[in-house]
């Protein structure tokens, strides 16, 4: 039986960090539609302190 | 490492690499410039008992919110995204979302302002903590985000943002690459 192979942690730590820049690199404008609406808004557009849950 | 301790610290790699993604979006958005925010005092991270001793400090009219729980939840929850946004030393906002055991819809659990009029990112703790979760739901392969208990008060602004109740009665809104 092949003994599983360990992967040091620092090169998992950049396997992990690839994967998720890939997801992101592929981010449209749409990026900020949250911020860009909450933007065009004055700050009293949402309610002080809760907001959910 | 175990399968079980790699999988935890992907999660771990994912929701700090949201976080970051959000800041640097945060830092370069020319409508948070144009507002007038000094955007590099943004900063987006986790909630670790630093926090929790800074919400403390926000003083009675902040909601009792189990923000102790969530040191729990996160060991119980590999998946959990946890969120503080902070401008300079001040902290502005916390968020805890999680999809469970969901593969489609990432649900925000809690989402709180600082409880003061005039802090920093009034009006944007809702974008923010949102443009994180989207990030980090890409990331987990989630394709909508549901606000699970919204505050009366707060429905407007997330169907401002662009939310709408489905035909269950859920607020959600799909995920956009």
């Amino acid at each position: 039986m092949q003994k599983p192979k360990h992967e040091p942690k620092p090169m998992m730590a950049a396997r992990f960090q690839a994967e998720a820049r890939a997801v992101l690199a592929n981010r449209s404008v749409k990026a900020s539609r949250f911020l860009d609406v909450a933007m065009s808004k004055g700050r009293d557009f949402e309610p002080v302190g809760r907001l959910a849950g | 490492m175990s399968k079980n301790r790699g999988n935890e610290y992907r999660y771990q790699i994912l929701r700090s690499e949201a976080r970051k993604a959000a800041q640097a979006l945060a830092h370069s958005n020319e409508n948070l410039k144009a507002r007038g925010i000094d955007t590099t005092q943004i900063r987006f991270d986790s909630i670790t008992p630093v926090e929790i001793e800074a919400s403390d400090l926000w003083g009675d009219e902040a909601t009792l919110y189990p923000w102790y729980d969530v040191h729990h939840w996160k060991q119980d929850d590999t998946r959990g995204f946890d969120l503080s946004l902070w401008f300079g030393q001040e902290l502005c906002g916390l968020c805890y979302a999680t999809p469970r055991k969901s593969k489609i819809c990432i649900k925000i659990v809690i989402l709180e302002g600082k409880p003061d009029k005039s802090h920093p990112l009034r009006g944007a703790v809702a974008a923010l903590a949102l443009t994180a979760i989207e990030n980090y739901a890409l990331m987990i392969g989630c394709t909508e985000i549901e606000v699970q208990e919204p505050a009366a008060g707060a429905i407007p602004v997330y169907e401002s943002l662009g939310f709408a109740f489905d035909p269950t009665d859920r607020l959600v809104i799909s995920i956009e690459q």
